[in-house]
């Protein structure tokens, strides 16, 4: 194997020596993707990244020689496939890899793709992470990243300077800029500033930087730059379009594309310098969290020009209403579409009667999720004596029936220490109807739904119930004007949400 | 999704008055007072949502009891031509079902209340009608005589006077003035407010919180830039408590920061900065022929308001007053004189 530094091996053999791909690939048994290939044989001479990029360079034994990262991704406490070959640290914890083919199999359904693999023992479902769709553009961001990253982190520097000494810490308007940083657990992993633009009636974006980390989700801190870039646009009230004719990089920033490829909708492919409004869109969509059961129903409603994608994306990142609120409201209520634009006039008793009584419904089974949601107790929770504040809720799935209203709760163990309001009891699934007044036609409902299974009204607190039905609800700890408080801020933040 | 039933419960006069009409006369008096409360306000409205729960709860109450007799219905029989104001009827003509016993029994003195069940089993009307998806907005872009972008002011003018010559072309073009800066804003409205010797014509204003605001009349005043100085001045702020620099200049404020500042859309928000525009207008014109010097800091909706309302009244009263803005811009520490909306000469 020939060396590419002038550390290696310059004897003249080496002139004669076959390519590094080859050696490579007969050693392994791969079949390297192209642009593997020539990077392996011809590495970046980009000087900023000579440290960084693993290439076969001598000693064999440190880093970033080839050999030793093999060797370090081979101590990795989940075993990564032999096809994976490593091309560059992603942080201090996970290696980005070129996913190869094996000599004598089909080729792996991701073969050329750039993938993440974690040392450390996580998740399997964050393992081998997408990072780019291939070598070649990966190589073009990290590069872009790496050169411009201090400058990026000192120009952000100033803004967050400027902010301070002109804002004195209030809420900047529409207009002005408005510096954010992204963390988790401590560690920044997004930052970004930008304002409204009436030049252009749209959100112009001067500093825009994400890094990865190793207890972070690949992409993460993209994601979550770019749904907050993407609800401030809609709700300084512009076109939806972004602009970065004044970022560091002239364009839209290198690691937003990278994370545009993997989602398959890249931005700046028709204006290099901007995300479109429909570019703008298809990516909110992408970036908002949401179960499949709300995506399905929210494309039929966007389908038929009931409602703008982005505007119901800005309701979930706002938090004005929850998944689970969201998917209740769209799949049972023909108010729906009114509750989402703020509500029929109070004085409308008729409409109103029905809005409360289904948005207090919503309410209380957000309340209800958030409460299966919690951590399961383990014995070590006696002896903290310190609080961790830690997001460590547990991820229910659902299931609406819209023609019943009732949810269909489901988990592994879903309430192992006995159902929260007095529920029944259940070990993997629950089936709910939320009614703020039930009715006699409810309990029979109830009633016939347990035959399947643990299933409960769940009520307000002070809502009737007759006596010896009691047993069929759960009640929510808030009373009927609670909820109302809320679905009234609810609606009002719809209404008046918008700049 | 579920279908929504409505049971019309049957409440004897006696038990009526006994429970419940002390109750519904408290709701009818917010409903009452609403009507006249300034535009966005809510508070009467919240107090009649309470209220009528509260007699909604009796009634449920009765019914549990087996007090009462109940007629169920559907949404499917719901009359698209009576408002449905309260929930409780006592004259046949509001009923919003057509169901002979209810109408019988309002005959007799009763009273006939309607509980709305959201989650009754069944398939209604789908949440949404067939239809095109809504299209992503176009982006807003001008450019110069070479075809470049605009930037920065120029664009930002260029935008809006965009808008406004389109307005001048045809009743019903829309303008949108929501993040369109004080200065640009005003001097904009000024331009294509006047007599311009094309017919007036009258533009719908939106905001980009999806709101409407009072539809604006541009082309049809007879507008100068002379100020007579033998009139009495009189010098506003805007808004009360926003830019207290000010204050020393002014005095008064045009509008109170806390009836504008409310969470309202942006819409009524313009509404209301007009209604109280035309009645201050009409109190000091009472008076005779006043200048007014308006110390403007921004909140667009509360500039369209107050400028529609001058162009209301100088349209009814030519020439019975005058308006002298005075801009206010970041960074400056003189007020900026716009074109006044004075008279001919």
């Amino acid at each position: 194997m020939s060396t590419a530094s002038s550390g290696g091996d310059n004897s003249p053999d080496a002139a004669d020596a076959p390519p590094n791909s080859v050696v490579l690939a007969e050693r392994l048994g791969l079949v390297l993707p192209d642009p593997l290939a020539t990077f392996l044989d011809d590495p970046p001479a980009e000087p900023a990244l000579s440290e960084l990029l693993y290439r076969v360079v001598a000693p064999f034994t440190e880093p970033p020689s080839l050999p030793w990262a093999f060797a370090l991704l081979q101590q990795a406490a989940q075993r990564p496939p032999l096809e994976l070959v490593p091309v560059a640290p992603v942080d201090d914890r996970s290696i980005a890899c070129v996913v190869s083919g094996r000599m004598g199999r089909s080729l792996p359904a991701d073969y050329g793709a750039v993938v993440r693999w974690h040392l450390d023992d996580i998740p399997a479902r964050a393992q081998r992470a997408l990072l780019d769709v291939d070598l070649s553009s990966y190589l073009e961001t990290y590069t872009t990243e790496v050169i411009t990253r201090r400058q990026g982190l000192e120009s952000f520097g100033e803004r967050v300077a400027e902010y301070d000494a002109a804002r004195g810490g209030k809420t900047p308007r529409a207009h002005e800029p408005r510096p954010i940083r992204k963390a988790c657990q401590n560690v920044i992993i997004g930052q970004g500033n930008w304002h409204h633009d009436g030049a252009f009636n749209g959100l112009n974006v001067t500093d825009w930087q994400t890094c990865q980390v190793p207890h972070v989700a690949a992409h993460e801190g993209n994601r979550g730059l770019l749904a907050s870039t993407l609800a401030e646009a809609f709700r300084a009230g512009g076109t939806m379009e972004v602009r970065f004719d004044e970022h560091l990089e002239g364009r839209v920033p290198a690691s937003l594309r990278q994370y545009g490829r993997v989602l398959g909708c890249e931005p700046g492919r028709r204006d290099e310098r901007a995300i479109t409004p429909d570019e703008a869109r298809e990516l909110m969509l992408e970036v908002t969290p949401m179960n499949e059961g709300l995506r399905e129903v929210l494309h039929e409603l966007f389908e038929r020009g009931s409602l703008a994608p982005e505007r119901a994306c800005y309701l979930l990142l706002a938090g004005t209403w929850k998944p689970i609120e969201l998917e209740f409201l769209l799949r049972t209520s023909p108010r729906a579409i009114s509750m989402l634009s703020g509500g029929a006039d109070p004085l409308d008793r008729m409409a109103r009667q029905a809005e409360l009584a289904t948005g207090r419904a919503a309410v209380a089974l957000g309340m209800l999720h958030a409460r299966l949601s919690l951590p399961l107790a383990t014995e070590d929770d006696t002896d903290e004596k310190v609080a961790v504040v830690e997001d460590a809720r547990r991820e229910l799935a659902w299931h609406i029936d819209g023609r019943a209203a009732t949810v269909r709760f489901e988990a592994p163990t879903l309430a192992p220490q006995g159902t929260p309001w007095n529920g029944p009891r259940c070990e993997s699934a629950l089936v709910v109807a939320p009614r703020s007044h039930p009715a006699r036609s409810d309990f029979e409902l109830v009633e016939s739904l347990s035959g399947d299974g643990p299933a409960a009204l769940v009520i307000p607190a002070d809502a009737a119930c007759p006596a010896e039905l009691e047993r069929a609800v759960m009640r929510c700890p808030d009373r009927i004007n609670a909820l109302d408080r809320v679905v009234e801020s609810r609606l009002t933040a719809a209404r008046v949400g918008r700049a | 999704v579920s279908t929504e039933r409505y049971d019309l419960v049957l409440v004897d006069h006696e038990l009526w008055e006994l429970e419940c009409a002390g109750l519904a006369r408290e709701a009818e008096l917010a409903v009452r007072r609403q009507r006249k409360a300034l535009v966005g306000e809510r508070r009467e409205a919240l107090r009649y949502d309470r209220i009528a729960e509260t007699v909604e709860r009796q009634v449920r109450t009765m019914v549990q009891k087996g007090f009462v007799e109940v007629l169920e219905t559907s949404v499917a029989d719901l009359s698209s031509t009576v408002r449905h104001d309260h929930s409780w009827v006592k004259d046949e003509t509001r009923l919003p079902f057509s169901v002979p016993a209810a109408a019988d029994h309002i005959r007799r003195g009763g009273t006939v209340v309607v509980l709305c069940d959201p989650f009754a089993p069944g398939e209604t009307a789908r949440v949404a009608g067939p239809g095109a998806p809504i299209p992503p907005q176009e982006v807003d872009r001008v450019t110069d005589e070479d075809g470049r972008p605009l930037r920065g002011g120029r664009a930002r003018r260029a935008l809006w006077e965009r808008q406004l010559v389109a307005a001048r072309e045809r009743d019903g073009a829309v303008v949108v003035p929501t993040a369109v800066s004080n200065t640009i804003l005003t001097a904009g409205l000024r331009r294509h407010a006047g007599l311009d010797g094309r017919p007036a014509t009258v533009a719908r204003v939106m905001y980009r919180d999806g709101s409407e605001g009072p539809p604006l009349r541009l082309g049809a005043v007879e507008l100068g830039d002379r100020v007579p100085e033998q009139w009495p001045l009189l010098r506003f702020a805007m808004m009360s408590m926003r830019h207290n620099e000010i204050d020393p200049d002014v005095d008064g404020a045009w509008f109170r920061n806390r009836l504008l500042s409310r969470s309202t859309t942006e819409g009524q928000t313009d509404e209301l900065a007009y209604e109280l525009s035309l009645r201050r207008l009409d109190r000091l014109l009472d008076g005779g022929p006043v200048a007014i010097e308006l110390h403007q800091t921004g909140l667009q909706a509360a500039v369209m308001g107050f400028y529609r309302a001058v162009a209301d009244v100088l349209f009814d009263r030519p020439g019975a007053f005058a308006v002298r803005p005075k801009l206010h811009v970041p960074g400056r520490d003189q007020a900026v004189d716009a074109t006044p909306w004075g008279l001919t000469s």
